[in-house]
């Protein structure tokens, strides 16, 4: 029997991954979780008459979608033109005047520190409610678009169930809001607390050793870079080689101690960033700075095919570079500071909760 | 059980609860907004089979529960509990446990295939080793073809990745043919 056709209306909040995206869609009667993976969709219906609640809680979010990539490459584009082609002999005399790429630089710095002031202060989780199901609407993940949701499927909602008279956080109180429990504790279940595991997320810490040196790294490395502008070129590039290695392998060791579930993920999203941001900047250095060398050495009487300002080695020299690497671990390392005191402040009031 | 947090899982203090929809979170320090919605709580009810009184019909399984409704199947009755609404009646459990491969059937809207994503996909992303469009030309055009009436997404409304799909594979066989028209040409004009 040919089914009818619903129709579906697209409801605020999408998630552009690279190979995972997600989105919620209305339907006459029910929501549609849509999830996508490239070549296949999985779809997930909420009856209006069976939602019991949805929560949203404020929470980091670092997530990078393509439509956030297409403006990096967007800028990177520029930036590398600007550097490779505006201005080659000021790149060469090792020089960092060059305002253009100066400009897109701060330019990117702001634009990276906005994102990450936005993921992390501004985001959200949100979840939906059965009395079998408890899922995550991945495609909420900021806090005005959970917002906007809200108060689009809420009418829905209400108009299927009607509202809630009076105080129903006592009534629900004897209820069970979601799914049976597995790993979650019951307050109204007396000696369950022995019984049950509890996320790891309660145990993991805020900051440990290992996560203190990797902040630690990008501030002073980033600090230092910024400070050595003056310096010997040759000095310069051992000051950001020998900071870089320190940071990539202390992000790592963020990562492995983050899996084994000893400390939280927010610093995990902070060493991922990490990562990514030394390898576009990597990347861009050596585009940009084999771009300006290609340029002075066509311009030049007698070319040659590999000069000497194009090996790998000499492109951490240029101030530009350095500068830039250092601007970049510094604001990380300030996000991992901030990461730090905010995770205290909430241990702290949590143990003066307890007392 | 209260409310729990989003974040965590873990449940949200009552008592702030009280004083509005929001929350923080005890365990992860989240800040919670909660919508609660009736059926929250009547979900309890909903799901407990009430005992039967005497004279009253009774479930099928559970001789001690009043029945709700009939299976639309076998006609056994079911309590509240037992009733398993599919399609547009109830079912009781056995019938729905031995026609297993019916409901998968009935279900298939939980996941597609993509075809048209596949048949737009494959012809860009194979100009990267274009050696191998010759293969990829026909099979896209094939593929284009042969799924054009499958069920696509649910949400997209039209087919136009399988209208450019088709054009850039018919493009490329194209591109093909006359490059082999071309050596063929060459070859013979050589000759």
């Amino acid at each position: 029997m040919p089914q009818e056709r619903v129709k579906y209306r697209k409801l605020p909040g999408r998630r552009r991954g690279f190979l995972f995206g997600s989105s919620v869609w209305l339907g006459p009667d029910h929501l549609l979780l849509v999830k996508s993976a490239r070549f296949r969709e999985d779809y997930k219906r909420f009856y209006f008459r069976d939602v019991q609640a949805i929560v949203t809680a404020e929470a980091s979010r670092f997530h990078i979608s393509t439509r956030a990539a297409l403006v990096v490459v967007a800028w990177l584009g520029m930036w590398i033109f600007a550097i490779g082609f505006g201005s080659a002999a000021a790149v060469l005399a090792r020089t960092a005047s060059h305002v253009e790429g100066w400009l897109l630089g701060a330019g990117a710095l702001l634009l990276l520190a906005a994102w990450a002031c936005i993921s992390a202060r501004l985001s959200c989780r949100c979840r939906i409610y059965t009395a079998v199901s408890s899922d995550e609407l991945p495609s909420l993940y900021r806090r005005w678009t959970a917002r906007r949701f809200l108060e689009q499927v809420q009418p829905y909602i209400t108009q299927a169930q009607g509202a809630i008279d009076g105080n129903w956080a006592e009534a629900v109180e004897e209820k069970q809001v979601g799914p049976a429990p597995e790993g979650r504790v019951g307050l109204s279940m007396p000696g369950a607390l022995g019984s049950v595991t509890m996320p790891p997320a309660a145990y993991a810490a805020w900051t440990t050793p290992v996560s203190a040196f990797f902040v630690g790294s990008l501030s002073v490395g980033g600090l230092a870079n910024l400070g050595a502008l003056r310096v010997s070129a040759q000095a310069g590039r051992w000051i950001l080689l020998s900071s870089l290695l320190v940071q990539l392998g202390a992000a790592v060791a963020v990562m492995i101690q983050c899996y084994t579930g000893r400390l939280r993920t927010a610093m995990r999203n902070l060493a991922i960033t990490a990562l990514v941001a030394i390898a576009v900047w990597y990347y861009a250095v050596q585009i940009g700075v084999g771009m300006a060398v290609a340029y002075q050495s066509a311009q030049s009487k007698s070319p040659r095919m590999f000069p000497r300002q194009a090996q790998a080695w000499t492109l951490f020299e240029y101030p530009l570079a350095r500068g830039s690497a250092g601007g970049i671990t510094a604001l990380l390392g300030l996000a991992g500071v901030v990461l730090g005191l905010r995770g205290e402040r909430l241990r702290e009031e949590k143990v003066s909760f307890n007392v | 059980m209260p409310v729990p947090c989003a974040r965590c899982s873990m449940p949200l203090p009552k008592w702030e609860l009280l004083n509005g929809d929001s929350a923080n979170c005890t365990s992860c320090g989240s800040r919670n907004s909660v919508r609660l919605f009736p059926a929250a709580l009547a979900q309890s009810a909903a799901t407990r089979p009430e005992a039967a009184q005497e004279g009253e019909a009774v479930c099928f399984d559970h001789p001690g529960k009043r029945a709700v409704s009939s299976c639309q199947q076998c006609g056994r009755f079911v309590c509240q509990l037992c009733s398993v609404e599919f399609g547009d009646g109830v079912w009781c459990p056995s019938c729905v446990a031995n026609s297993r491969g019916k409901a998968k059937q009935a279900n298939s809207d939980t996941a597609r295939m993509l075809y048209d994503t596949w048949a737009l996909v494959i012809p860009f992303a194979l100009l990267v080793i274009w050696p191998l469009t010759i293969l990829s030309a026909p099979a896209v055009a094939a593929l284009a073809i042969m799924k054009w009436r499958k069920p696509m997404s649910l949400v997209r409304r039209n087919r136009w990745r399988f209208v450019l799909g088709l054009a850039v594979s018919v493009a490329q066989g194209g591109v093909w043919v006359w490059l082999v028209w071309y050596a063929v040409a060459k070859v013979r004009a050589g000759a």
